[in-house]
């Protein structure tokens, strides 16, 4: 019996039969998974066939808050949103804030499993305890903020929270995202599992408080981690009041801020039009998730041009992909931009890349005005760029071709188009442009969900932070043990507990283990130590990559773009630096010995056993690789 | 003479009322030569800055600001004692995080 942080319960809920079941929340998957992501990977591994389609009848969606969710933990807001990817074929995982995590938490679950497909549009509604299966056709084709305002009303309750899709996801483009109040779920095309199953939204209303175990233990630990965060250098000073955009100045500073679809990084300062105070001149206000003190999110109105009246919060990977990526300086524009993608439920990053591979395809002429639907589509231009996002969420013209992502495009383009597909394993590249922070690289190289910095931000390379040491971003060496220690780490106090990854390098990168081991023992009453918990995250990431290998990924998927392997930036902070094909080939090796696994990247009996992974060593035993 | 450009953000950016700027040295100057002449130039408030570097230069899990030489951190470098050659680039990255 679990005493805290858990509420007992999963929800299974099939669209098929339009029925519902509850399951208890073990203590085996607590101790060994947490929550979170681990728990949704683990339900993914065991419940999701090899070689299912990700927008077909096998894939299950899962959303699953962690046991800090919806407690008084700071920060603790976030839940995994876990299927096959439809963009990758690998784990699509991505987490989410706000309050909907929270939400469900109240409403009495540890995880909702998302199993079948609806015959018409429905949505779901999780009443604490009670499930119904609602008409969503009048739903089908509005735009996320509506859609959640059209449930609470017809509910009549305006506090329920709502994660829901929009026209992208309804459309099955493999780049939509789910959306939840303003926030995202945003990448891997979540968007479209649920869109293929016919599932509009899911609102959830609940009353229930989240247990917690030792009570003293407890408020002590979150007594010490409100301390740490207070000594932070950065995050109630600076984060707070200018959020993620001011990551823009820094990877201008170190040369990384990647621009025109990475064939300029370095030769553009985006500081004076897209930097802080640009930024800042556009604030209104600040959103904040459940129980967070920081409230990092900054509301921007756009004040020019066609743009005016769009209200959005560009976090720096939308400024970099509708602005960096698209070499486009007008900030209104990408407040315009994010606010679209945020409506039509489209990754933000992903379109954004989209739009600058086909930059440089037009300016390169292998696209003309003839396959653009008239639009000059060069670099710079924010007009063709604002266009393009509607056309691609509603699937129209040539934003059919993009609608699927770069991979997809090139392979419909053909020639030599692939060169300039900025992805890895299908999953576009966030913005730091790697060549000048090589851990950063191995790990686009090696996340379990494609290029995602979310999976293991190398904090030590972009932001000089020397926890566990210090780093030579332009260095090869040591970095297969860096990226491992990353993405364990990462996984393990934020993505499976849960806790905003933010704080992970503004406040713990130095002890995130011990605090998670504190905060999670007090509120469950199990035992946690620092040792199990980062053996957790590196529990998780096997998995994870078990079922990618199960799915036919090799080590020849753990791969970097062309041009990042044989392009040197011609300018700026990283100048003349790249990742060559042997560096990459020394750093996979380097990777594979940290994990255990095999040159060929495949986890090792001995490892999978170690990690009490019997049933993913017994599945790669079946298709004969290990 | 050497010239050496200076590239700095947010609180740094404002108090030297700029991006980047370049600053002239004479040939075989270090790194902290570097710093004293912008000492001299920005007064009190770069003083306040440069004894956060000296601190931090002491500290192996400094926290607070790093310097990029041609992009390289300096710890990785001869630290304050580097060397300097004629277009060098220096980089402060001001504490940054989130992203
Ligand atoms: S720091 Fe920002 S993203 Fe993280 S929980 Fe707070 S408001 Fe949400």
């Amino acid at each position: 019996m679990l005493k805290g942080g858990y509420m007992g319960k999963i929800l299974r809920v099939n669209l098929t039969t339009q029925t519902y079941a509850e399951e208890n929340t073990t203590e085996e998957l607590a101790s060994n998974f947490i929550g979170g992501a681990g728990l949704g990977i683990k339900y993914l591994f065991d419940e999701v066939p090899a070689g299912a389609d990700a927008l077909g009848q096998d894939n299950k969606l899962i959303f699953a808050p962690g046991p800090l969710t919806g407690t008084s933990a700071p920060c603790a807001s976030r839940m995994a949103v876990v299927a096959k990817s439809p963009l990758t074929s690998a784990v699509g995982m991505c987490t989410t804030g706000g309050y909907f995590p929270a939400e469900l938490k109240f409403a009495g679950y540890d995880a909702l499993i998302i199993e079948g497909k609806a015959e018409r549009p429905v949505y779901l509604w999780i009443n604490e305890g009670k499930v119904s299966f609602r008409r969503a056709e009048k739903l089908w084709g509005t735009n996320t903020f509506d859609c959640q305002q059209l449930i609470k009303d017809e509910l009549g309750d305006q506090n329920i929270r709502i994660s829901c899709i929009g026209p992208a996801g309804e459309l099955q483009s493999r780049i939509a995202c789910i959306i939840n109040e303003r926030r995202a779920a945003g990448r891997k095309g979540l968007g479209a599992v649920m869109g293929a199953k016919n599932l509009k939204a899911i609102a959830v209303r609940g009353h229930k408080t989240v247990p917690v175990a030792c009570e003293n233990d407890y408020r002590e630990a979150r007594s010490r981690m409100l301390k740490t965060m207070k000594e932070s250098p950065v995050l109630y000073s600076a984060f707070a009041n200018t959020g993620t955009p001011m990551v823009v100045e820094a990877t201008w500073g170190l040369g990384i801020f990647a621009t025109r679809n990475w064939s300029a990084t370095g030769e553009w300062n985006p500081v004076e039009k897209l930097g802080i105070k640009a930024n800042n001149s556009r604030k209104i206000g600040k959103e904040h998730c459940y129980n967070c003190p920081v409230a990092c999110s900054q509301l921007k109105l756009a004040r020019e041009g066609i743009y005016t009246g769009s209200l959005s919060v560009p976090e720096f990977e939308t400024i970099y992909a509708f602005g960096g990526q698209t070499g486009v300086d007008n900030l209104d524009s990408i407040i315009a931009a994010d606010r679209l993608c945020d409506e039509l439920g489209l990754d933000s990053i992903s379109t954004g890349v989209a739009i600058g591979f086909a930059m440089e395809l037009y300016e390169k002429e292998v696209l003309t005005k003839n396959d653009t639907d008239g639009i000059e589509l060069n670099f710079g231009n924010h007009e063709a760029m604002f266009k393009l996002v509607s056309k691609i969420g509603y699937r129209k013209g040539f934003g059919a071709l993009l609608a699927d992502g770069v991979k997809c495009a090139a392979e419909k383009i053909g020639g030599n188009a692939e060169k300039y597909a900025m992805h890895v394993k299908g999953l576009e590249l966030p913005g730091y442009d790697v060549r000048g922070a090589k851990a950063h690289g191995l790990n686009y190289a090696t996340s379990y969900t494609g290029a995602d910095h979310n999976r293991g931000y190398v904090f030590q390379e972009i932001f000089g932070i020397p926890e566990p040491e210090a780093v030579d971003r332009f260095a090869y060496e040591g970095k297969g043990r860096l990226t491992k220690w990353n993405q364990d780490i990462r996984t393990a106090t934020c993505d499976c507990p849960t806790m905003c990854a933010f704080l992970l390098d503004m406040a713990f990168p130095a002890n995130a283990a011990q605090n998670s081991a504190d905060m999670l023992s007090s509120l469950t009453g199990l035992n946690f130590t620092p040792q199990e918990i980062e053996k957790i995250g590196e529990r998780v990431n096997n998995l994870a990559r078990a079922f990618n290998v199960r799915e036919g990924f090799t080590r020849k998927d753990d791969n970097l773009p062309e041009r990042i392997l044989t392009e040197p930036l011609k300018e700026g902070g990283s100048k003349g630096h790249y990742i060559s094909r042997t560096e990459l080939e020394k750093m996979l090796d380097e990777y594979y010995y940290e994990r255990g696994w095999s040159a060929e990247g495949v986890p090792t009996r001995r490892k999978l056993l170690d990690l009490g992974l019997k049933n993913a060593a017994e599945e790669l035993e079946k298709m004969g690789v290990l | 003479m050497i010239s050496v450009k200076v590239k700095a953000i947010m609180d740094i950016a404002d108090l030297f009322g700029c991006n980047e700027q370049v600053v002239s040295l004479p040939e075989g100057s270090k790194l902290s030569d570097l710093l004293d002449a912008l000492g001299r130039k920005y007064g009190q408030a770069f003083a306040e800055i440069l004894s956060k570097i000296y601190k931090n230069e002491k500290e192996k899990h400094n926290r607070d600001l790093h310097l990029f030489l041609n992009g390289r951190n300096i710890v990785f470098l001869e630290g304050l004692e580097t060397k300097l050659n004629d277009g060098d680039e220096l980089f402060f990255l001001s504490p940054v995080g989130g992203g």
